[in-house]
């Protein structure tokens, strides 16, 4: 369910913020496919991070990619954005985005605010960065953005003065800042504990459902995998092993952890990375 | 004895109380030594002779120290704004860093003994030439301490920035140079230090009484008549003033860069 | 200042409270006396207190040696010297780098002088800031070279020193300039550049006399070569030994003599400390009569003694200059019309004339220095 575009997606916003929202970003909302095309990534000394990775994620949608460490989970995700170059192989989105227009987002594992930025300083920063706006349209977007993950209140204090979680939020509002068509997130609630992960995930499914751009995750967790994603895709030493289809129902909802379907599915994900 | 004292308060009490008694406790076994070797003023004058010296030169005293003071607080100056000019340029540009770093270390090494008398074939015996002179011995410190600050951005930052296309200027306006004023705060206050004694060195070469006035013409014409006490009060007037360039530093980095300081020194 | 200092201590002398010990009880307005709130930080301060109490202890048995402190040469840090015999070991420390100012010395020692009244004489050359009067005090040498109005400045400072023998009767201090330079006189010299040394009294003694108004003065190192690149310099020097020097760096320079001005305090004067005269009075008596028998043989024929001041020497000394300067020497030391039999004499009249002179220069240190006790004649014949 595709929100139209030029709707207030994010929270309850003025209409003088829609209006800035909608001058800020032309462009069109069809968000992007990504294509991976024969992948590999080798270092010097013969390592291969990526190895032949062949893989097609849809417009909108969530893949999980799931592995033990050091599977090249993460190089095949910064492959993706564009910040490592494949050594074989093409990565490509479609229809194309431009980083530098705000098109691909990208959660690292820290949050990696800026210190010397508050929150909503932090938010705005890749709409500084990209060039786009006024200094109040930016700061409208930012601000919306906020409120949408829940610290309106805290929009003026310092990454100091913010708890692990809050500063997660506020990462994951600065991903969000540019309306981006591809949504890149590695492990990033790797450092939260269960519960401030279940919160995150849901509210990044709730973000996901107004917005629907697509979305590759990095995770260790599987049962994060199995709540969030409608693929999830298994590495094993640079390679792909598999590609698992999701069978719950969506929309999910936290409560869907207890049910028997979760279970089976979970086990099947478990086996999977054992390579059973 | 009752008081109504923050705990903020309190521990500032104790902290001035600790410093003034190390300093009695020296005081005492100043005034120890020099009795009890029987050491002739003009080797070493106890506290109280030093205290009577400056008491009597205190005209000449005060206006050297702020003559001192400014060619101090000049050259460190000088060195921030050569020093953070040149930092930056070894950030953009490797091939610059590596062929000039060794120079800028060289600065550092040579002694000013030597660089002092040709600055002043070249410069003459002014003002201008005691400035140089201190801001070379400033320069070494913050050179480094920035540039190390500049090039020490975190990699998820590097690749916040990359991702979304942020040129060389928009990295160096919005991440690096916010993220190395805490460097240049260590630096500047590792140089407060030196620039005092630079200014002073700089004035053994260039000044006599007549053209230019300041700590380190005193101290040479004290020296010379084996006014040791005067000397004493002296060296200790270039100390306080020392603390004082320090404490300034330390004030402009904690109350008016408060921003950039306040974290640890690394972004993320 | 007190801001610096609190900002300084609070951000980076000490760390935070909870890492200092402080009880974590404390809160903000507590109500409890100073002191007995600073008892978290009980063994620190006791110590510091104890220690603080033992301090003023001694300050206050110290409080009456303050003044005991100027009467200085008492007791040297290390004594160099057992029982006073002939054969010790001598030091003594020269004033500048070795020249023909120091002449007596070196052919003492060349001839055999030195040897033959049984001394092991250690010559110590020094240089732009040699630490003469330190020397003496510490005991490290017995003998040094200085003006006789240096002697006065050491002695105003509590050091026990005495002249026991002048070699020069005329001071060798001068000015040089350039010969093209428009200076004719130590009257015009208003506009130069003057490289000196800060402090020495015969500066004081000029500007007294309102000849260094308009003079810029600037510190001296040692070396003639600014001469030769400008003629708006001039520099302090000796006349036996710079005028030649500058010379042979390839320029005529101008010599202007600041005793014709009146200002002639005894040169190349050989001193030490009172205490050593007390002590050891026929250490001094073979040094003095050597050393006096050197500069009687040094000024007829100065060259063994000029051979081993240029092996000394190694700050631009050559022989033709250690010549020339030996010959001004002859001037210096025996002016005509002085016909002293004794070579190295003092007059009581003139030691009064010169602290009289720098009295007058110093009116805080008037009356300091007794002109008596600066220097002795009884070492001499």
């Amino acid at each position: 369910m595709i929100s139209p575009w030029g709707s207030t997606l994010l929270g309850t916003g003025s209409g003088q913020e829609l209006v800035a929202r909608k001058n800020l970003l032309s462009e069109s909302a069809r968000v992007s496919a990504i294509h991976c095309q024969s992948l590999s990534i080798e270092y010097p000394g013969g390592i291969r991070a990526v190895d032949n990775i062949s893989l097609k994620v849809s417009p909108g949608e969530i893949v999980s990619l799931i592995g033990p460490s050091g599977c090249g989970k993460t190089t095949l995700l910064r492959l993706m954005a564009g910040l490592e170059l494949p050594t074989e192989g093409t990565v490509s989105l479609d229809p194309p985005v431009q980083g530098d227009a705000g098109g691909i987002a990208f959660v690292f594992q820290q949050p990696s605010l800026l210190p010397w930025r508050t929150a909503i300083q932090n938010v705005v920063l890749p709409l500084d960065l990209i060039g786009k706006g006024s200094p109040s349209d930016r700061r409208a977007i930012a601000s919306d953005l906020l409120k949408t993950v829940g610290l309106e209140d805290a929009a003026t204090r310092f990454p100091t003065e913010l708890s692990g979680g809050m500063k997660m939020r506020v990462s994951i509002a600065r991903a969000l800042v540019t309306d981006p068509h591809v949504l890149l997130l590695d492990e990033p609630f790797a450092a939260l504990d269960d519960m401030l992960r279940n919160q995150l995930g849901q509210l990044l499914l709730e973000l996901w459902e107004r917005r629907r751009f697509t979305v590759v995750m990095v995770t260790h967790n599987i049962a994060e995998s199995v709540l969030l994603s409608q693929r999830i895709a298994v590495m094993r030493e640079g390679a792909l092993a598999s590609v698992l289809e999701n069978p719950l129902p969506q929309p999910r909802h936290e409560d869907i952890r207890a049910t028997v379907e979760f279970g089976e599915f979970y086990g099947h994900v478990s086996r999977a990375l054992r390579g059973e | 004895m009752t008081a109504v004292l923050s705990s903020r308060q309190r521990e500032m009490l104790v902290s001035v109380s600790l410093v003034a008694a190390v300093a009695c406790i020296l005081l005492g076994v100043w005034e120890f030594i020099v009795w009890k070797f029987e050491l002739p003023k003009a080797l070493l004058p106890t506290p109280r002779q030093c205290w009577n010296a400056a008491v009597l030169e205190r005209g000449a005293l005060f206006r050297a120290t702020i003559s001192t003071g400014f060619a101090a607080f000049s050259g460190l100056l000088v060195a921030v704004a050569a020093g953070y000019g040149l930092a930056v340029i070894f950030s953009q540009s490797r091939s610059l860093r590596l062929a000039l770093f060794p120079y800028v270390i060289l600065l550092q090494t040579v002694p000013i003994v030597a660089i002092a008398p040709l600055l002043i074939v070249w410069s003459g015996y002014t003002f201008r030439t005691v400035l140089i002179v201190t801001a070379i011995v400033c320069l070494f410190p913050i050179v480094n301490s920035v540039t190390g600050g500049l090039l020490s951005t975190k990699q998820d930052t590097n690749d916040l920035f990359r991702l979304y296309g942020a040129g060389r200027w928009k990295r160096l306006l919005h991440l690096q140079i916010p993220s190395s004023v805490n460097h240049l705060m260590l630096g500047t206050k590792t140089s407060s230090g030196l620039a005092v004694i630079g200014a002073i060195v700089a004035e053994f070469f260039v000044g006599n009484s007549t053209s230019y006035d300041g700590l380190g013409t005193l101290m040479t014409g004290w020296a010379n008549l084996l006014k040791t006490d005067a000397l004493v009060s002296a060296v200790f007037a270039s100390a306080m003033l020392g603390i004082v360039l320090f404490g300034t530093v330390h004030l402009i980095s904690a109350v008016f860069l408060r921003r950039w300081t306040k974290f640890a020194s690394t972004a993320g | 200042m007190l801001l610096a200092m609190k900002a300084t201590i609070e951000f980076d002398f000490f760390l935070s409270p909870s890492a200092r010990g402080f009880p974590r009880s404390i809160d903000e307005g507590d109500t409890v006396g100073v002191f007995h709130s600073l008892g978290g930080c009980v063994p620190v301060i006791r110590v510091i207190a104890l220690t603080l109490g033992l301090v003023i202890l001694f300050m206050s048995g110290c409080g009456s040696s303050s003044t005991s402190s100027t009467s200085t040469g008492k007791k040297s840090a290390k004594s160099s010297t057992d029982t006073p015999t002939a054969g010790s070991p001598v030091a003594i420390q020269l004033n500048w780098y070795p020249e023909s100012e120091h002449g007596g010395v070196f052919q003492a020692e060349a001839d055999g002088g030195y040897q033959a009244a049984g001394l092991k004489v250690d010559i110590r050359p020094g240089g732009r800031s040699a630490p003469v009067a330190q020397e003496l005090a510490l005991g490290r040498v017995q003998f040094g070279f200085a003006n006789a109005d240096d002697v006065v400045v050491y002695r105003r400072q509590g050091l026990d020193v005495v002249a026991v023998l002048a070699a020069m009767q005329d001071n060798p201090r001068c000015i040089l300039v350039q010969e093209k330079s428009g200076a004719e006189s130590l009257n015009d010299l208003a506009g130069l550049t003057l490289q000196c040394q800060a402090g020495r009294p015969y500066l004081e003694f000029m500007r007294s006399k309102g000849l260094l108004d308009k003079v810029k003065e600037v510190p001296y190192f040692g070396s003639v070569a600014p001469l030769v690149a400008d003629p708006e310099i001039a520099i302090q020097g000796y006349s036996c030994a710079e005028p030649l020097l500058a010379e042979q760096e390839g320029v005529k320079v101008r010599v202007m003599m600041v005793s014709k001005l009146g200002w002639n305090p005894y040169s190349s004067v050989l001193i030490t400390t009172g205490k050593l005269i007390k002590e050891q009075p026929e250490l001094v008596g073979a040094f003095v009569k050597a050393t006096q028998a050197g500069w009687e043989s040094y000024l007829k024929d100065p060259t063994k003694g000029n051979a081993d001041i240029l092996a000394a020497n190694d700050h631009g000394m050559t022989a033709d200059v250690l010549k020339y300067g030996s010959e001004q020497m002859r001037i210096l030391a025996m002016p005509p019309g002085d016909q002293s039999k004794v070579f190295g004499r003092m007059s009581l009249k003139r030691w009064i004339g010169l602290v009289e002179q720098m009295d007058a220069l110093d009116p805080s240190q008037a009356k300091v220095v007794k002109p008596e006790d600066c220097f002795t004649d009884k070492f001499l014949e």
